[in-house]
């Protein structure tokens, strides 16, 4: 995985007096720029496309499981799934709150870093907000089908009807559905904003009449005027200050689902920042995990370079440190409070039947992040794929100590259980990973997966200062 | 139920005399073909309940289907849509229970107690709660059979009785050759009854049938107490207990809370008594191997195993001997037990002296007939006879016992005596001692007929089977307990076309029997002239108290001996109808069977119950099986006397140590969907059959070898469905004085209104806004923890009430049952004698209800009269208010739990639904509403007689089967109604009150009676008790 310019830039690093380039490569133009992104789309090789027709063959299996899952979902009723009493919310509303907050990832890196001015943001905006895109549509699936009657779930959205009814503004979850399709909408835009002068380029290279009027379409008549540019940056700043604002409200609702509610375990104050920071330390951990893979399939290394890796390595390593100061905090004022039922489900979470969970969250959000003190772990690759992989799967963990650890012992000890997956919630989570990645391949293959037209601006302040 | 409102049938004559009836009266029953069901239209369903309306007044008037139409004028006291109440009865065990059937629209679907009942007064125990579902039970018996295939009445009728010819000549039948043998080989194998008509019949029988002989048998019998009865008061009679005037009652090994035929009444009686009044309330104490009802409610308990009862009784007798107080022959062998139960006599002698007429010794049927005669002469001594304890004539003094019966029928069958056997109900082949060879007999009888309610194992043994009718269908009448003369009327035409045993047995007196009416007339009237207003107001009442059995005077027999001999070392088992399914006769109920047992909280199941000491001493884990979640637990081989069964155990604090308790009724192959069916993948056996291991001869409670077995068994429990680990214990330990809040009397502080609810300390509770004012009526519920036995009573009447569904043994293991009623059970103090605490919970219609904010779409709201209501078919099933509900009192319909109606098959069973509760589907969530449907009723009663609301006009299904009424509804906005001086008395408090919730739901604080000299040992066990962390 690691290549020439990673050695590279691993040697330069160490010397104080060279800075290492965003984008690297001594041969790299504009024009080498658009041959490599866009050659992607454009001279699909014979060994790349069985690469992705096998891939995509996989994830659309998965992906027509799941359609499978759901359509007995529907004949049958949620109880297909382990749900029961006390924990009636069990695997779908924790791999809910587990795609949001990978979701933030993007909208993070594209707007609040636009805003601060971070170049090294612009190699992987374009591929980051994909992924919140299609992490959002995997979330927006569970809350639709975990609920009991999913034919009548419209009732939850404001609807003029024949019952002449509102529903009920004073619930969390319909703040979740406000908070998550603004940003699902805004991000959407922001994306396809940002793609429309990548659009244009290819639109304008294309050799066949479908491509030429396909991207035709899609660039809504870019020519690359500067009036068009002054317009275009002006709106994407207006949207980057529109959707700075969602990146911290909506795992901020997301977490009212919880904390609103009088559950020991759930009532606290300190979930709003605890889960956005546990949200941009997962979305951070799932950019990494995909675009390591990626960028060594695609020959990306000098545009995805080992220092966009080592500086998300950086964000990974202080949000998780925020993570593991909340569950330390969390124990402190469960015992600082002095209300025996909140005490006593933090004492069960760390040593009772779910203890299991409990370190294994620990472990992967808290013990193995801090590995990214070390230079050495933190600029290889191998390494932080590894750690990158962990912190995913202990982000799901602590959805799941969460939801399921507090609700199966609550008030009553005569209502306590054990919750216990069955098959399906296996195969339902894993029938969103079909989604999320079916959506990926066809992003990889129909468009550019770097954004081109950002970069070459970061290109061109390179070659024309310093140096 | 007031006796206002109760629409009894009041007037069977008026009925009578309607055109409709005079037209069709006297014509015959419909024939009524199953699959005329499936698919029923509207009208077809008007015509048959109106059928079984009009024939609920009228004896055996059978008419032709075509003239059945729904009324054109309508009958005077009929309004469709309202519920009217016909008094019935039901009967087990022969003893009768008077009960109070709702019906609407002709079609029975709640039952009640009879408040004329002496021993219902208006309570019901789950057997009758759950009577609905059997009535409409779709595997009841159908269609006649013969040699196990399909055959009709008809065809029953020309070989029984035999044919008419056009003339109208009857040829012979088969009952004619057994007439002019007088009976001789002919043998009726019936189940106890006290039935004053089966006694009449039969008394008749003795003319042409005179050479026939009679057998009564019962699988669970109180043979022991009639024999004890004998031997104490030279005759048997039956002792009836007056709990009410007990100041303490000593329970030897009883059931006398829990099964007894009168524990309806022990328990109304009693719970005057522990409900403490000017610092006085009764005191129980219990010696015995099983931790029931009785130990549950004890104030002190010395488990032990039941062979060594009797020693500890010697050893009471000693005490009160030292206190002055001897028999004539002083008992000797009294055992030597621990320190705890040594004292526990000594104390229990002090109080029995100190309250002299003002106590009850009493010993359970499996205990020896010694025991009870014993028990007998210490009651007479201490004065007990006249005052707490009466007597009256035993109906069932003149038979041998069960099992002599049984035993004898068979030795006749195999010496070739019987050649004819005709069975009324019961269930031999299955539930008969081991070395009863049942099947042997029936197969060595030339003809065998069966008259039964299903089609069972013992009927797949006959050449023919009869169905016969539900209680609910026919006339019928019983004896109760008490004494008391109970009638019942058809409240629906036979939905099967089945007949009753007066039938069939009217059948064999005489070709052209009386109708079934007639034949009760004529045993009610006792040889007299039948007065008609007697008889009317007898059927509308239920009860003919001038019928009532005589009371007697028992002639004391002088102390004999009384030297138990210490049954040898080592492990009992002791046998016990289930507090479920009974004998094994309720198994195909799914009610019942999925009714969490009142100690074990398991479903369909039954289990070897013992404690940790025993489980250790026989190698078994008594550790929690790996984190799995689900209850697996190891099995034991019992052998009893060469006969072995593997049963799986459960682990149950406060069970006598070596003492193996195990429930009957368990195991049936042929009970039906429900209970079970040998060989059918879709009807799996319930539980396991211990009744190989029960011998003739051997009471229920023998010696026994266990040994571990290697197989395990998945138990399906609504409590703990997962062991318990330490954290989870600690933190159960921590917060039960503040969820069951309870203090001895000695305690009690009756004037401190707030005591119980300063258990918990917590912040002002604030509001951020101005609460809901209530103008009209606050509805609210008092539950009494301090007289609630557990009897699980309002669970079923909850279920039957409500049209909750059942979820089958899967789902109750993935913890999806449904009950809105359900009885938190939960143990203190020490493992090998803990104390029990029961609690039951439904919705506490919180005023500021958790549930209803998180709602998304509103589907749960308020009403202005402060109830939590649940718009179902506005419900999206998000699930959240579950989870956000601190009770945990919301059910939710995971799946279609109500698909098994959609069967063809099984439409009839639709008929149990109450019309006035929506029937949930699939994805909604429910719960408790405080019976809204019986509220709206009582609101739109009085508002049409512009009148208000009496205080106790509403009763919720729950709280009106409730024997010791310990749940009390009504209306907190009227400060003198009951639950309002039940909320501001000393011992309310409401549960987790710091939420701020404010929940309608007040419950009173169980208080103790410890006796004075046993404080310390109390308090020793007793380390979380809320009167230490009461602190004020």
């Amino acid at each position: 995985m690691s290549s020439q310019y990673d050695l590279q830039i691993l040697q330069e690093i160490e010397d104080p007096t060279i800075r290492p380039k965003l984008i690297m490569g001594e041969s790299t133009t504009y024009a080498s720029l658009d041959n490599d992104v866009i050659g992607i789309i454009e001279g699909f090789t014979q060994k790349t496309s069985i690469v992705w027709y096998l891939m995509i063959g996989a994830t659309l299996s998965v992906l027509t499981m799941l359609g499978g899952i759901v359509a007995y979902l529907i004949a049958t009723g949620v109880g297909i799934w382990g749900n029961q009493s006390p924990v009636f919310w069990g695997w779908p509303i924790v791999n809910f709150v587990f795609w949001v907050g990978i979701a933030h990832a993007g909208t993070l890196i594209s707007a609040i870093l636009f805003l601060l001015k971070q170049d090294w943001r612009t190699s992987i905006n374009r591929f980051a907000e994909a992924m919140t895109i299609f992490a959002v549509c995997c979330a927006g699936l569970f809350p639709g089908i975990h609920v009991g009657r999913m034919w009548v779930v419209y009732w939850l959205f404001p609807i003029p009807n024949q019952m002449e009814m509102w529903p009920n503004f004073r619930s969390p979850l319909l703040w979740d559905v406000f908070a998550v399709g603004t940003y699902a909408t805004i991000s959407l835009l922001f994306w396809y904003m940002g793609l429309i002068p990548d659009l244009a380029t290819i639109r304008d290279r294309a050799t066949t009449k479908l491509r030429q009027g396909l991207y035709a379409v899609f660039s809504m008549g870019w020519t690359g005027s500067s009036r068009h540019w002054h317009r275009y940056e002006k709106a994407y700043l207006i949207l980057a200050g529109l959707a700075t604002p969602l990146v911290l409200s909506v795992h901020t609702v997301v977490s009212f689902d919880f904390a609103v509610a009088q559950l020991p375990g759930w009532h606290t104050t300190i979930f709003p920042p605890y889960f956005v920071a546990g949200a941009i330390f997962s979305g951070f951990a799932m950019v990494n995990t995909l675009i390591i893979p990626i960028r060594s399939i695609f020959k990306l290394q000098h545009i995805v370079t080992l220092r966009h890796l080592e500086v998300m390595n950086k964000v990974i390593l202080a949000t998780g440190s925020m993570v593991g100061y909340a569950y330390a905090m969390e124990f402190f004022i469960a015992w600082y409070s002095g209300n025996p039922y909140e005490r006593f489900v933090f004492e069960n979470r760390a040593f009772g039947n779910y203890a299991w969970a409990y370190w294994t969250m620990v472990s992967c959000n808290v013990i193995f992040p801090q590995l990214f003190w070390i230079k050495k772990i933190r600029r290889s690759v191998p390494a932080m794929l590894c750690v990158c992989i962990l912190v995913n799967v202990g982000m799901w963990f602590e959805r799941f100590v969460i939801t399921v650890s507090s609700l199966s012992r609550d008030f009553l000890p005569g209502s306590w259980n054990y919750f216990k997956p069955t098959v399906f919630d296996y195969l339902t989570f894993l029938g969103s990973f079909g989604l999320f990645f079916t959506l990926f391949l066809l992003f990889v293959r129909f468009l550019p997966m770097i954004a081109i037209s950002e970069v070459k601006g970061i290109l061109y302040k390179q070659n024309h200062t310093g140096h | 139920m007031d006796s206002n409102t109760t629409q009894y049938w009041r007037s069977l004559g008026e009925l009578q005399q309607t055109p409709t009836f005079q037209e069709n009266a006297g014509k015959d029953l419909p024939e009524f073909h199953p699959e005329d069901f499936s698919g029923v239209s509207r009208r077809r369903f008007m015509q048959l309940t109106g059928a079984s309306m009009a024939l609920a007044g009228v004896s055996s008037c059978r008419w032709e289907n075509e003239k059945i139409l729904p009324f054109a004028s309508r009958p005077a006291n009929r309004i469709p849509g309202k519920a009217v109440h016909f008094a019935s009865s039901l009967e087990r065990g022969g003893y009768g229970v008077g009960v109070s059937v709702t019906s609407y629209d002709g079609r029975p679907i709640k039952v009640e107690g009879n408040k004329n009942d002496g021993i219902s007064g208006g309570a019901t125990d789950v057997f009758a709660q759950a009577s609905i579902l059997e009535l409409y039970d779709p595997d009841r018996s159908r269609v006649v059979t013969k040699d196990g295939a399909e055959s009709t009445w008809d065809a029953w009728d020309l070989f029984f009785t035999g044919a008419m010819d056009a003339t109208g000549k009857r040829s012979n039948g088969f009952v004619d050759g057994l007439r002019a043998a007088n009976g001789l080989g002919v043998a009726f194998l019936v189940e106890a009854t006290s039935s004053p008509s089966v006694a009449l019949i039969r008394e008749q029988l003795t003319g042409n049938f005179k050479d026939a002989e009679w057998f009564e048998y019962e699988s669970v019998s109180r043979d022991n107490e009639i024999a004890g009865a004998k031997l104490a008061l030279g005759r048997a009679l039956r002792p009836q207990y007056d709990a009410s005037k007990a100041d303490v009652i000593v329970s030897f090994d009883s059931d006398f809370f829990s099964a007894h035929p009168a524990q309806i009444k022990h328990n109304r009686d009693w719970a005057t008594k522990r409900r403490p009044v000017n610092g006085h309330m009764g005191r129980l104490y219990e010696a015995g191997s099983r931790f029931g009802i009785e130990g549950g409610m004890s104030d002190h308990r010395a488990p032990m195993r039941s062979f060594d009862v009797a020693g500890f009784i010697a050893l009471v007798e000693n005490r009160l001997a030292s206190e002055g107080y001897q028999l004539d022959t002083a008992a000797t062998g009294a055992s030597t037990p621990s320190d705890t139960a040594s004292e526990l006599a000594a104390a229990i002698a002090k109080d029995l002296v100190a309250n002299r007429g003002k106590s009850i010794l009493v010993a359970g049927p499996n205990q020896p007939a010694e025991v009870h005669a014993r028990l007998h002469l210490l009651n007479n001594m201490l004065g007990n006879f006249g005052s707490t304890i009466t007597f009256t004539d035993e109906p069932a003094a003149a038979r041998p016992s069960h099992q002599e019966a049984l035993a004898s029928m068979v030795a006749s069958a195999k010496a070739g005596k019987i050649s004819t056997l005709i069975i009324i109900e019961g269930n031999e082949a299955y539930d008969a001692p081991a070395d009863i060879d049942v099947v042997g007999a029936i197969d060595a009888i030339k003809t065998t007929v069966r008259l039964g309610l299903y089609n069972n194992e013992t009927s797949a043994l006959c050449d023919w089977h009869l169905p016969r009718t539900h209680a609910f269908e026919a006339w019928g009448d019983s004896i109760a307990y008490d004494g008391t003369y109970l009638i019942s009327q058809p409240t629906i035409a036979p939905i099967w076309g089945a007949r009753s045993v007066i039938e069939l047995l009217a059948s064999c007196q005489s070709s052209e029997p009386p109708s079934p009416e007639m034949i009760l007339q004529a045993a009610f009237a006792g040889g007299d002239e039948v007065n008609t207003q007697d008889w009317r107001s007898a059927v509308h009442d239920g009860v003919a108290a001038a019928k009532a059995l005589k009371s007697a005077t028992p002639k004391i027999s002088p102390a004999g001996e009384f030297s138990p001999s210490g049954a040898s070392a080592g492990i009992e088992v002791t046998f016990a109808p289930d507090s479920k399914i009974w004998d094994g006769r309720h198994a195909n109920s799914a009610w019942l069977q999925e009714l969490p047992d009142f100690m074990t909280k398991l479903t369909w199941d039954n289990v070897a119950l013992m404690n940790v000491a025993t489980a250790e001493k026989l190698g078994l884990r008594t550790e929690a099986e790996a984190k799995g979640g689900h209850a697996i637990a190891d099995m034991v081989t019992i052998t009893v006397g060469g006969n072995s069964v593997t049963v799986p155990v459960y682990l149950m604090p406060g069970q006598a140590a070596d003492s193996i308790a195990l429930n009957l009724g368990y195991g049936r192959t042929n009970a039906g969907q429900v209970g079970g069916i040998q060989g059918d993948e879709d009807a799996p056996v319930v539980g396991f059959d211990v009744t190989p291991l029960r011998a003739s001869g051997a009471s229920d409670m023998v010696a026994a070898t266990v040994v571990m077995a290697s197989e395990k068994h998945e138990l399906a429990m609504t409590q703990e469905h997962h062991i318990v680990d330490d954290i989870g214990m600690r933190g159960t330990e921590e917060r039960l004085s503040a969820l069951v809040r309870e203090s001895n009397l000695s305690d009690l502080h009756e004037d401190d209104k707030d005591h119980f609810r300063h258990v918990v300390h917590h912040p002002p509770l604030l509001s951020l806004w101005t609460e809901r004012s209530h103008d009209g009526h606050a509805w609210g519920m008092t539950l009494d923890l301090s007289v609630c036995n557990g009897c699980n009573a309002c669970v079923i009447a909850c279920q039957s009430e409500n049209n909750i569904p059942t979820v089958g043994k899967s789902e109750v293991i993935m913890s999806r049952e449904m009950h809105w009623m359900r009885i938190d059970r939960y143990f203190s103090g020490d493992l090998d004698n803990p104390k029990l605490v029961t609690q039951q919970v439904n919705c506490q219609q919180c005023e500021n209800a958790p549930c209803e904010q998180v709602c998304p779409v509103a589907a749960t709201t308020h009403t202005e009269e402060g109830l939590n209501d649940m718009v179902y078919n506005r419900c999206v099933g998000t699930r959240y208010c579950a989870n956000n509900c601190a009770y945990k009192v919301r059910r939710f319909n995971y799946k279609n739990f109500h698909k098994n109606l959609e069967d063809e098959n099984n439409e009839v069973a639709k008929l149990a639904l109450n019309p006035e509760v929506t029937v949930r589907v699939r994805g909604v969530m429910e719960k408790c509403t405080y019976c809204v449907q019986r509220i709206q009723e009582v609101k739109i009663d009085a508002k049409n007689a512009v009148r208000p609301i009496r205080d106790g006009e509403i009763v919720p299904a729950c709280g009106q089967v409730c024997p010791t009424s310990a749940i009390v509804f009504g209306d907190l906005a009227d400060p003198d109604s009951q639950v309002s001086k039940g909320r501001a008395s000393a011992r309310a408090y409401e549960m987790l009150a710091e939420l701020n919730n404010k929940p309608r739901n007040s419950y009173l604080a169980k208080i103790r009676n410890p006796h004075p000299d046993l404080m310390h040992a109390a308090l020793a066990a007793d380390g979380a008790s809320a009167s230490e962390n009461g602190g004020h």
